[in-house]
């Protein structure tokens, strides 16, 4: 259940690695034809050192970094499957991001809101991390709004 | 792409999908670990009255992004995005991504272009939409 006292809560702290195996498929799942995601050549021919990760995976990296997907939605819901979903994602990038790189990730709970929606009551809520690599440079910044159906 | 050329208004880029794989939602599904079954499992997809699999955000926020950072010199080009999801995307659709210049302006010796994005299923509803903003270099 989704409180509002849930707001401020800390999430995990903890680091991702994005491998180059799973950069590459994740660039095939999403039909991506960029092939700096892909091969060390095609980024660098652009002025990359390396393979870069899909911007598409941030969340995943920060779900991954913090626990998993099922510890990020046990913080709002027992059961999340029957009624939650994703409905918006910010991202504010510093850096590139790179294969390989270790990420560290810090996070929270930094808004709840209740509202009603064309099909009833729902909430809000919005995860907030902050993206680092090992040397401490700042390589993004992610909020992620997940809304409940039903007000759970 | 030149910085120099766009301007508030220009089409940016546009890119179509072609029936989405349900194919590609199951990789997916797997790389992100992601239990849910609409996701994975046809079966309790059309249980919960969908037409078929459902794709993921991540996926639709990829098309979104690829509209952006294919006219960029380098992909780490991009500099932010925010989007908003609307409406569900099944595997067997068409969509197609857009971005348009809102605004262009200069900042620290580069060109800043604020994008509007959005996804179209082929019936005209928006299912993702938001803004974006990239990098160019001066000349």
């Amino acid at each position: 259940m989704a409180d509002k006292k849930l707001k401020g809560t800390q999430l995990s702290a903890g680091e991702y690695t994005i491998e180059e195996w799973k950069a590459h498929l994740w660039a095939d799942a999403t039909r991506n034809e960029e092939d700096a995601f892909r091969y060390d050549e095609d980024a660098k021919s652009v002025g990359e050192p390396g393979q870069l990760v899909p911007h598409s995976m941030c969340q995943h990296i920060v779900f991954e970094a913090t626990g998993g997907i099922d510890e990020t939605m046990s913080y709002i819901s027992d059961d999340w499957t029957s009624g939650a979903a994703l409905g918006g994602l910010r991202v504010d990038f510093h850096a590139p991001l790179q294969v390989g790189n270790t990420l560290k990730v810090e996070g929270q709970i930094s808004e709840v809101l209740k509202k009603e929606g064309s099909s009833g009551p729902l909430t809000i809520v919005t995860f907030a991390y902050t993206v680092q690599d090992e040397s401490g440079e700042h390589i993004y910044d992610l909020e992620a709004d997940l809304v409940l159906m039903e007000g759970l | 792409m030149q910085f120099e050329h766009l301007s508030s208004g220009d089409e940016f880029n546009v890119k179509t999908f072609e029936k989405l794989r349900g194919d590609d939602m199951r990789l997916l599904a797997a790389l992100l670990e992601d239990p849910y079954p609409p996701h994975f499992n046809e079966r309790r997809a059309k249980e919960l009255g969908y037409p078929d699999l459902l794709n993921q955000g991540p996926a639709n926020c990829s098309y979104l992004v690829q509209t952006v950072i294919e006219k960029l010199n380098s992909p780490s080009d991009i500099r932010s995005f925010d989007i908003r999801f609307h409406d569900m995307v099944f595997a067997g659709e068409t969509v197609t991504a857009t971005a348009t210049v809102e605004e262009t302006r200069t900042e620290d010796s580069e060109g800043i272009v604020d994008l509007s994005i959005a996804l179209e299923k082929e019936d005209g509803t928006v299912a993702v939409d938001g803004t974006a903003t990239a990098m160019f270099p001066l000349e």
